[in-house]
């Protein structure tokens, strides 16, 4: 099973993810927790058992800590914790920090949902 | 844990030596030569005077060095007061300060207030002139007599009058010198000058009768000097003389057998042309040789050293040919050799990072989670994706290859966090993918993973930590399952987990350390969930959490390590928290973090020294502590060491161990650390503060006797433009060095310069004060006396008091006539006057009636204006409302799209299911139509904004437009920017009622001040402030019967004098085209006249800015 920690800031991607991991999460193939702010997805993080996987859909745009700033306090405290970052097409200034933080792979926006299982498929341990 | 072999203790201590021994196989030189600035590399001698100067001697020049710059001083034709000949052999500074430089050519008194040379040379036919122009050595007996050897003689100077006497030989005589070529001296203890002679032994000269005891070879007696050639002479602490000859090696003299021992190529030189000999504070005898290097004797062992020139080594000595050995204040050993100078101090180079892996495509991993020493000595490093790698102590580095089953895949390409060797000898090797048995013999590897279906296997695969009790239990932790005790023999795991439900159970399963104290209580580090013990008997946990408002907690709930130390305190180290030490008493911890002088409060590993000192790894370096000073309200560090001392910074947690003899070994991100505690020295020498420089208007000036020795200057009031180049006379690492200064009489408070070594004054006025430059050397010991300079500059003339005085006299008296003189124009005037103003009176009205039409022409302009700036903050909105839209658009694709298939999987499936999805498809239609609408407003406000004027008041919510525009302008900004971050926080008051008002037009105001806001704040930002989180609130309030809209950001600021402009039209503070300056004149016409409100702002520059906008209720 593929243990995912899902991070934006807009409530509805619950309900948008369950919807489309329907399958999965039905098979016990994936379980997924959602987490709303960066501070949040540390605290899981830190608290709950370890996750195989972030997935980080707000690469910039959450208030308080940044999608960015995440990424970076995730690659000291879990070193090994991969992590998929989202980034808004175009935004190459903020792919080339997700990249130099250490991202292990990447999805635009919007979400193309059967290019992003394949992709945790293939990152989950 | 560990077990003492004592063969093995005997064996490190025969291979090592460094720790208990003095002479180590390799040592660190430095090396300073031409490139630094020295005059040319065949250095002869050195010399350091009583300021603390050092001074070297080459076969082209003198060189003064303060650490930082040689002066050169050098033989000008032109000039009779420069130095005789640049071919210098001897320097030396008598006790009265006179510092003499001996050449191939003539004697020269170095004259310090202007850096010229009084040249002495031989008068032929002036017997008080000195005997030749060779000169070889010089010293200075305890009558304060100067002899000077030369190739003519002994020569005594009187300093007094500067006139020489000499002392020659008579072959005949045997009370007379034995030669006259003098080729060292050596004034001993007991006052005999000792005189080296180029053919004829040496000589036991008494100053005051002149008469000579002539000591040389004679050829079948073992018992006299092996060679008459003797090149240096030096005495040791117990008395000895020890004389260096061309080629027969060292002779040892007893001083009071008057024998002498013979030290050889057969008794472990490695060569017999020595040309100095010289004991160091530690008592090891240096001797440098011509051709061989350098060698060591440690007479209490009898072990020699050779240390050679290696070209593939920039720490080896610079050449093989040693002409001078000198040792300084700070105890650095000097060596000038005929390529440069090397020198060596025990207190550099503290620690070396060892690199896991060099080659192999360059991109070696060498972060190392896990250390750990066997009971062979063998040092067993586990590397994050890159195994189980040895590292070997006596090699220095990494030897892998000694153990070929490290090739096992399991063992190569793991992530490893945990390693123990157990009392069989047998390794265990916690891995993110199981735990590992590692049987170096035999190279067998068992792998022991979890299994789902059997209750006694390993809870988790991800390992951190592994520790084996008294009992021989193996205690696992792991990172998600808690706690494993594994029974070897039975090969099972009994697990304890965390239950939320029971408060005695493990309070968090990701186990990071595990500690046995010395009463077998086992203690148990998690992460997130504090500190456990566990009570074996029962099984039950009790466990200790951070509370913040309780200050007897432990300060984290991040558990890195634990340590018990001799006395049976308890040491953990946190994430974040610092040092906690259990106080079992009443089950309380006391804590020690940055504030107590701790380097980080990341705690990643804590070890003990054989003198009970503790040294904790943390993010920044390793810092000792004296536990005994240590008590509940401060902490002793005595010293933190970083990368500066050759330490890496960031060390990881737990991965520390202290092995035999004492050594520690630390792993971090970027290899090894491996040290003795015992071999970390400081550099204790407090360094002399000097001035090196004094320069006026920007040109080197002369050091006059003003500075250099008196520390007085006197300067006339044009001479205000002056500046001191001041030195810490610290060679070991001058770069490290770190200063203050104060001109007292300026400053009211000393002035920190780090490492800057020139003050400059400008302006200063006519009167007293004193410069002073107090500075440490580069382990931070300081000299707080330093230097003070006594300045006085005197004053012009016209600022004396004599000349005050009669000034005020005159002036007073100009300004008596002038008012009389005055008051008589003035009265003849005011008639002329009163008929102008009626002429002028007229015309000012034509001019009115002009006015008024100029008036109405702008009247229309500034209309024309504000559509414009409504105009321009659209643009600005644009892109944010683009950003903004995608959101909800998203939400209504993928939401249709599910639905769709939704209802194609509907149709295929069974009842029970069936309900399940027309749940689901409600749901989806739900939220299609929310982000549809959601979608839409913000549309409509974009329209609204942009629509010109419109004067129809209507009831609307004023919180949610705040609400909408608060996004709205952050993303905006966003847009603008996309590397804009900031913090924003509401607090909405929900008993506002509906207000009447123009939406577009409030709307309109609320996103100026918030766009206003997000720009303040950035630019804080920008500005590189240290911690800074920029912050934009808004807060809306009903009071009585009136709303307040507060939009607080802690931005820039603006300052008072700026407060009262910014309602005014066309002022701004933005860059030129990035605001039209109309955005909050509008604001007030809008809010002011439009709805009968107010505006008003408020701000402390550089800490917030606050617009407050209150509407009444009926508006």
């Amino acid at each position: 099973m593929i243990k995912m920690l899902v991070v934006d800031d807009e409530q509805d991607v619950e309900m948008l993810f369950s919807q489309r991991f329907r399958k999965e999460l039905k098979n016990g193939e994936v379980l997924i927790h959602f987490a709303f702010s960066g501070e949040d997805a540390l605290q899981f993080l830190r608290t709950l058992d370890p996750f195989d996987l972030v997935l980080v859909l707000s690469d910039i745009n959450m208030p308080g800590m940044t999608g960015l700033e995440l990424l970076r306090i995730i690659r000291t405290e879990f070193p090994t914790l991969r992590v998929m970052m989202v980034t808004a097409y175009g935004d190459q200034n903020n792919f080339d920090n997700a990249v130099a933080i250490g991202a292990n792979d990447f999805v635009t926006k919007p979400v193309d949902f059967s290019l992003l299982k394949e992709k945790i498929y293939k990152l989950a341990p | 844990m560990k077990k003492i072999f004592p063969l093995l203790i005997i064996l490190f201590c025969t291979l090592e030596g460094s720790a208990e021994g003095k002479l180590a196989s390799s040592l660190r030189f430095g090396r300073i030569s031409v490139d630094k600035g020295l005059s040319q590399s065949t250095v002869f001698c050195s010399y350091q005077d009583s300021q603390g100067f050092l001074w070297f001697g080459t076969d082209d020049g003198l060189n003064k060095y303060d650490g930082y710059n040689f002066e050169v001083y050098k033989f000008d034709p032109t000039d009779t007061k420069t130095l005789s000949n640049n071919s210098v052999h001897v320097i030396f500074e008598d006790s009265k300060k006179n510092l003499f430089v001996g050449t191939d050519l003539g004697l020269n008194l170095y004259n310090p207030q202007n850096g010229s040379f009084r040249r002495f040379q031989n008068i032929p036919g002036d017997p008080a002139s000195i005997s030749s122009n060779i000169i070889s050595s010089i010293a200075e007996d305890k009558d304060g007599v100067v002899w000077i050897g030369t190739s003519k003689g002994l020569n005594a100077l009187n300093t007094e009058n500067f006139s020489f006497s000499v002392n020659h030989s008579n072959k005949a005589n045997v009370s007379t010198l034995s030669s006259d070529v003098i080729s060292c001296l050596l004034v001993d203890k007991s006052g005999t000058v000792w005189v080296g002679t180029a053919s004829n032994g040496i000589n036991a000269f008494d100053p005051k009768t002149k008469k000579c005891t002539r000591y040389t070879s004679i050829p079948g007696d073992k018992n006299s000097l092996s060679e008459n050639d003797i090149t240096t002479i030096t005495q040791d602490r117990s008395g000895n003389l020890w004389i260096g000859t061309v080629n027969g090696g060292v002779n040892v003299m007893n001083v009071s057998s008057r024998q002498f021992i013979h030290y050889t190529t057969e008794n472990g030189l490695s060569n017999n042309s020595i040309f100095s000999v010289l004991e160091d504070q530690e008592g090891i005898f240096w001797i440098g040789t011509l051709g061989g290097g350098l060698d060591a004797l440690d007479r209490a062992t009898g072990r020699t050293m050779n240390y050679k020139f290696d070209p593939l080594n920039l720490e080896s000595i610079s050449n093989n040919k040693v002409w001078s050995i000198f040792e300084d204040k700070a105890s650095t050993l000097w060596f000038t050799t005929s390529d440069g100078i090397s020198y060596f101090n025990r207190t550099i180079g503290k620690f070396v990072t060892h690199k896991v892996s060099q080659g192999e495509g360059g991109d070696a991993n060498n972060s190392i989670f896990a250390v750990n020493e066997d009971h062979e000595g063998n040092i067993w490093v586990g590397v994050l994706g890159g195994g189980l790698n040895v590292f070997s102590r006596t090699d220095g580095r990494f030897v892998n290859e000694r153990f070929p089953s490290l090739n096992n895949p399991l063992l190569r390409f793991n992530n490893i966090f945990a390693i123990e060797e157990d009392r069989t000898g047998m390794l265990w090797i916690g891995t993110a993918d199981g735990l590992i048995s590692y049987d170096r013999k035999s190279g067998a590897v068992t792998q022991f993973r979890h299994n789902p279906s059997d209750k006694f296997s390993l809870s988790n695969n991800y390992v951190r930590c592994i520790k084996e009790d008294k009992s021989g239990t193996l205690w696992i932790g792991t990172h998600g399952g808690g706690l494993n005790a594994f029974d070897r023999t039975q090969k099972k795991f009994k697990v304890y987990r965390n239950i939320p439900a029971d408060a005695t159970s493990l309070s968090a399963d990701v186990v990071l350390t595990v500690c046995e104290d010395k009463d077998g209580q086992i203690w148990v580090g998690t992460y997130g969930g504090g500190l456990n013990k566990l009570d074996r008997t029962s099984g039950k946990f009790t466990s200790f959490h951070f509370d913040p408002n309780d200050s007897k907690t432990i300060s984290s709930n991040f558990i890195h390590s634990i340590f018990q130390d001799a006395l049976g305190k308890l040491w953990i180290g946190t994430y974040g928290g610092g040092i906690n030490v259990f106080q079992p008493e009443d089950l309380s911890f006391i804590h020690y973090t940055e504030n107590n002088g701790l380097p980080n409060n990341v705690v990643n590993g804590i070890l003990s020294d054989e003198k009970g000192n503790l040294w904790v790894s943390t993010n920044n370096g390793v810092c000792k502590i004296l536990p005994e000073k240590t008590s509940s309200n401060s902490m002793t560090s005595t010293r933190s060491y970083n990368l500066q001392d050759g330490l890496q910074n960031k060390l990881n947690e737990n991965a520390c161990c202290t092995g035999f003899g004492g050594w520690m070994f630390f792993g971090g991100s970027n290899g090894l650390n491996a040290f003795h505690p015992d071999s970390i020295h400081d550099n204790t020498a407090i360094p002399p503060v000097v001035i090196t420089r004094f320069y006026l208007f920007e040109k080197p000036a002369r050091m006059d006797t003003l500075i250099s020795s008196e520390h007085k200057l006197e300067l006339n009031y044009k001479q205000n433009f002056f500046s001191f180049e001041f030195a810490a006379l610290n060679f070991i690492l001058p770069a490290k060095n770190r200063y203050y200064i104060m001109m007292e009489g300026l400053d009211k408070d000393w002035i920190y310069r780090d490492n800057q070594r020139i003050a400059t004054y400008t302006n200063i006025d006519p009167g007293h004060y004193t410069f002073r430059v107090k500075a440490c050397n580069n382990d931070g010991v300081w000299n707080n006396e330093g230097i003070a300079i006594e300045i006085t500059i005197e004053p012009p003339f016209y600022r004396t008091w004599w000349f005050t005085g009669l000034s005020a006299l005159l002036i007073t008296l100009l300004i008596f006539i002038y008012i009389r003189i005055r008051t008589n124009t003035l009265v003849k005037q005011n008639i002329v006057l009163e008929d102008k103003v009626n002429s002028r009176t007229a015309e000012l009205q034509d001019k009115n009636i002009e006015l008024t039409k100029t008036m109405d022409n702008l009247r229309s302009t500034q209309t024309q204006l504000v559509q414009s700036e409504k105009m321009a903050s659209l643009g600005q909105l644009t892109a944010g409302i683009a950003h903004e839209i995608q959101n909800p658009l998203n939400f209504v694709n993928n939401f249709s799209e599910l639905s769709v298939e939704l209802l194609n999987e509907f149709e295929t499936a069974p009842e029970p299911e069936q309900k399940e999805i027309v749940g689901d498809l409600k749901q989806n239609l739900e939220k299609i139509v929310l982000h549809g609408k959601r979608a839409d407003s913000i549309v409509k406000g974009m329209l609204q904004h942009s629509r010109a004027s419109s004067v129809q008041k209507q009831a609307t919510d004023i919180n949610k437009l705040v609400e909408e525009f608060f996004s709205l302008a952050y993303h905006g900004m966003r847009a603008n920017d996309p590397g804009f971050n900031c913090a924003m926080q509401k607090q909405l008051d929900p008993k506002i009622p509906e207000l009447t008002i123009i939406p577009q037009d409030i709307s309109r105001v609320i996103l100026n001040i918030f766009n206003n806001a997000f720009y303040a704040v950035d630019e804080r930002k920008k500005s590189g402030e240290k911690n800074y989180q920029p912050t934009v609130s808004i807060t809306t309030q009903l009071t009585g019967n009136k709303v307040r809209i507060s939009i607080h950001d802690n931005g820039k600021g603006i300052a008072k004098d700026i407060r009262d402009k910014i309602f005014n039209p066309f002022f701004t503070t933005k860059p030129t085209g990035k605001g039209t300056g109309l955005g909050l004149s509008i604001s007030y016409d809008i809010i002011v006249k439009g709805h009968g409100g107010e505006i008003n702002v408020d701000s402390v520059p550089g800490e917030y800015s606050e617009f407050t906008v209150i509407l009444p209720v009926k508006t």
